[in-house]
C-alpha cells in the first residue's frame, strides 16, 4: 500500500515530464507501426535487398520497387528513427536530473529528509517508479526499432545483425538506464536542476562514446577473417585486408609492395589485384555482444547509483 | 530524559566563520524554548545540527538523547522539523502531503494532520501553490506535528507570516507541545509573539550563547536603567526607539534594583548589544 501511494507521489511530481515522454514513445511506436506497415506494402523483399546489396541483377519483380522503398525510407525514416533514438535518452537526462537535482533546488529535500529516519527510503521512493518508466520506454522503443530495422532492410535479421547496435533492442534500453543513473548522480551532486542538464548531457555524451569506443577496442580483437563473399549484411565490418599466395594479410598500406598498380589504367583497370577479405565480427554474435555491452552499462549505471546513495546520505538538504 | 535538546561545545565552521562557537545548552523536556538572535547568530545552524543537516565541526547535539549525525535513523524518528521557508511541493495538493508523511514516517498520524489541518480550515484539494503564506507554514507545522515526535525543531517559520497568521501558527503549536508534552526549539526575530508562547528564553549573538534563561527569570532578572553607575551590573546599552541611549543591567546580584523593569524585547537588545562592538538600535515589532 505505502510502496503504491509512493509511487504515485513519484508519478504526480513528475507528471509533466512522465506524460510528454510517454506521449512521445506512442508517436514513435505508432509511426514505426505505420511506416512499417508502409514499407512492407511496397513488396521489396530480402531477395531484392540482396540482389542490390551485392550489386547483381535486380530480379525483374524488385523492378520499380526501389525508388518507392527508399523514397519512403528517406522521407519519413527520420521521424522513426528520431523518436526511438532521442526519446528514452531525454527522458532519462531530463526525468534523472529532477529526480534529486530538482528537489534540492526546490528545497523539498528539507522536507522530506526532515520526515523521514532513511533517506535511502526516500531515494527508493522517488527513483524506482522513474527508474521503471524510463527501462520501459527504452525497451519499447528499442523493440520499434528492431521493427524498423527488419522494415527498412530486409535482408537483415536483428536478431543477428549489428545494424544500428546500440540504437535498438534492449541496449538502447540499457542505455537510456545509464544516462537516467548519471543524470541522478549529476542533479544529486550540483543540486541544481539546468545546470545539472547540461553537465549531466555532456557527461552521459563522453561515457556513451567512451564506452562505444571500448567496446569496439575489444571487438577488433576478437574479429575474424570472413571472404569477401561470405560477408553478410548483418556482419560487423572493421577492416579490409589483402591476402597474399602464402595467406598473408596486409593492409592497403603494403599492398603496393606486393601487387604494384597498373602504370596505364583506365576505368576498366581491376586493382589491387589481391583478393580481398573483410575482417569483422559475424551477425550471429550480435545476442552475446549486445548482452556484453548491457552488463557493461548496467554495472555502469550501479555504480552511478551508488555515489548518489552516497551523496544523498550525507549532503545538507538544499 | 531530562533535556529534549542539548548542546555540549558545540561549533560550526564554514570554510574560516565560525557560525557557532562552543554553544552549551540545554533545553527541559516539555519546555517552549524561543531561540532569539541577529541574522548570522547562528540559529538555523543549531536547528539544523538538530534535524541532523550540518555536521558539527566540533562538539555534539543530542535530540532526546541521541545524536543526529552518529544516529540518524533514530534520531530523526524523534525530530518533527518545520523549515524557514516552506518546503512543500508545489505540485502536490495539501492531502497528498500527508499522504507523502504516511510513506516516508512510520507511525505517522494522518488523522492528527488532517483534523489540524481541518480546524484551521485550510482545504486538503488545494495544491500547494495555492495556498497562502501563512497556510503553507500550517501545513508545515501540521505535518511535524503529525509525525508525534516528542521534540520540534522550528526554524524561524514565522519570519514570513502576517500577525494573525504568526498568532494562529503560536496556539497551534502551544497547544499541541501542551497536548502531547513534547519539547520545541523555535526560532524567531519577533519578539513580541514569542513571550506569549514561549517560557524559555535561549539568545545567541556572533554564534555564541548570550542568555538562557526562563522567560520569567529574564523579566525578573533585568532593569533599564536611562544612566547606568558603577553601582549597575551593566549587561549591555542600546538605543531606545526615541534615540535616547539605555542600559538593560541585571539585578539578584548585590547590585540595588534600580530603574524601570525590563521588557522581553530590551532584554534580547541589552544581551545582543553585549555581544557587539556598537549600541543596537530597538527595532520596533512587526
Amino acid at each position: 500500500m505505502t510502496v503504491i501511494a509512493a509511487a504515485r507521489i513519484t508519478a504526480r511530481l513528475h507528471r509533466f515530464e512522465l506524460a510528454v515522454f510517454g506521449v512521445l514513445a506512442v508517436v514513435g511506436v505508432l509511426a514505426t507501426i505505420l511506416i512499417g506497415a508502409q514499407l512492407d506494402a511496397v513488396g521489396w523483399t530480402a531477395t531484392c535487398d540482396a540482389a542490390m546489396r551485392s550489386g547483381a541483377t535486380t530480379p525483374r519483380e524488385c523492378e520499380f520497387k526501389i525508388n518507392e522503398f527508399y523514397g519512403i525510407v528517406s522521407s519519413r525514416g527520420w521521424i522513426v528513427a528520431g523518436l526511438t533514438g532521442f526519446v528514452p535518452l531525454a527522458a532519462a537526462l531530463l526525468i534523472g536530473v529532477a529526480v534529486v537535482g530538482r528537489e534540492l533546488e526546490r528545497g523539498t529535500t528539507r522536507l522530506a529528509w526532515a520526515l523521514t529516519p532513511s533517506r535511502m527510503h526516500w531515494l527508493a521512493h522517488r527513483l524506482v517508479p522513474v527508474l521503471v518508466f524510463v527501462t520501459i520506454v527504452g525497451l519499447v522503443l528499442g523493440a520499434a526499432a528492431d521493427r524498423w530495422l527488419a522494415a527498412s532492410e530486409p535482408g537483415v535479421d536483428p536478431a543477428n545483425a549489428f545494424a544500428g547496435f546500440g540504437q535498438r533492442g534492449p541496449v538502447l534500453a540499457a542505455r537510456a538506464v545509464f544516462v537516467f543513473a548519471l543524470a541522478v548522480a549529476v542533479g544529486a551532486v550540483i543540486g541544481r536542476a539546468l545546470p545539472a542538464v547540461i553537465l549531466g548531457g555532456i557527461i552521459a555524451i563522453v561515457g556513451l562514446v567512451g564506452g562505444a569506443e571500448a567496446h569496439q577496442r575489444i571487438l577488433r580483437t576478437e574479429a575474424i577473417v570472413i571472404d569477401e563473399a561470405a560477408l553478410g549484411p548483418g556482419d560487423l565490418w572493421i577492416d579490409q585486408k589483402f591476402r597474399l599466395a602464402d595467406g598473408t594479410l596486409v593492409g592497403w598500406e603494403d599492398v603496393e609492395r606486393y601487387d604494384p598498380p597498373p602504370i596505364e589504367h583506365d576505368d576498366e583497370t581491376v586493382w589491387p589485384t589481391l583478393p580481398q577479405v573483410t575482417i569483422g565480427v559475424p551477425g550471429r554474435r550480435y545476442g552475446e555482444v549486445a548482452l556484453r555491452e548491457i552488463g557493461a552499462l548496467a554495472g555502469g549505471s550501479l555504480v552511478a547509483l551508488a555515489v548518489t546513495a552516497a551523496v544523498v546520505g550525507r549532503r545538507r538538504p538544499g | 530524559m531530562d533535556n529534549g535538546f542539548e548542546a555540549h561545545g558545540l561549533g560550526k565552521r564554514y570554510r574560516r566563520r565560525w557560525a557557532l562557537r562552543d554553544v552549551d545548552v540545554a533545553v527541559p523536556t516539555g519546555s517552549v524554548t524561543a531561540l532569539v538572535g541577529p541574522n548570522g547568530a547562528g540559529k538555523s545552524t543549531m536547528i539544523k545540527a538538530g534535524v541532523g543537516f550540518e555536521r558539527p565541526t566540533t562538539g555534539r547535539v543530542l535530540v532526546d538523547g541521541l545524536d543526529p549525525w552518529k544516529d540518524r535513523a533514530a534520531a530523526i524518528a524523534r525530530v518533527g522539523y518545520v523549515p524557514q521557508a516552506p518546503s512543500l511541493y508545489r505540485e502536490l495538493t495539501v492531502d497528498d502531503h500527508v499522504r507523502l508523511a504516511v510513506t516516508l514516517r512510520p507511525g505517522f498520524d494522518p488523522a492528527l494532520a488532517r483534523g489540524r489541518l481541518d480546524q484551521l480550515a485550510i482545504p486538503l484539494t488545494s495544491r500547494a501553490d495555492e495556498l497562502s503564506g501563512g497556510q503553507q507554514a500550517q501545513v508545515g507545522l501540521a505535518l511535524a506535528l503529525g509525525a508525534r515526535a516528542p521534540v520540534l525543531l522550528l526554524d524561524e517559520p514565522l519570519a514570513s507570516l502576517d500577525p494573525l497568521a504568526r498568532r494562529e501558527f503560536l496556539h497551534v503549536l502551544v497547544d499541541a507541545v501542551r497536548a502531547d508534552g513534547a519539547t520545541a526549539l523555535l526560532s524567531s526575530h519577533v519578539i513580541t509573539d514569542i513571550e506569549q508562547a514561549c517560557d524559555r528564553l535561549l539568545v545567541l549573538g556572533g554564534g555564541r550563547k548570550l542568555l538562557d534563561l526562563s522567560i520569567a527569570q529574564s523579566l525578573a532578572e533585568h532593569r533599564v536603567v536611562e544612566v547606568a553607575t558603577t553601582a549597575d551590573d551593566v549587561v549591555g546599552t542600546f538605543m531606545d526607539t526615541t534615540g535616547e541611549s539605555v542600559s538593560l543591567t541585571r539585578t539578584g546580584s548585590g547590585a540595588p534594583a534600580r530603574g524601570r523593569p525590563a521588557t522581553l524585547e530590551e532584554v534580547v537588545l541589552g544581551h545582543l548589544a553585549a555581544g557587539r562592538d556598537r549600541p543596537v538600535l530597538r527595532t520596533v515589532a512587526a
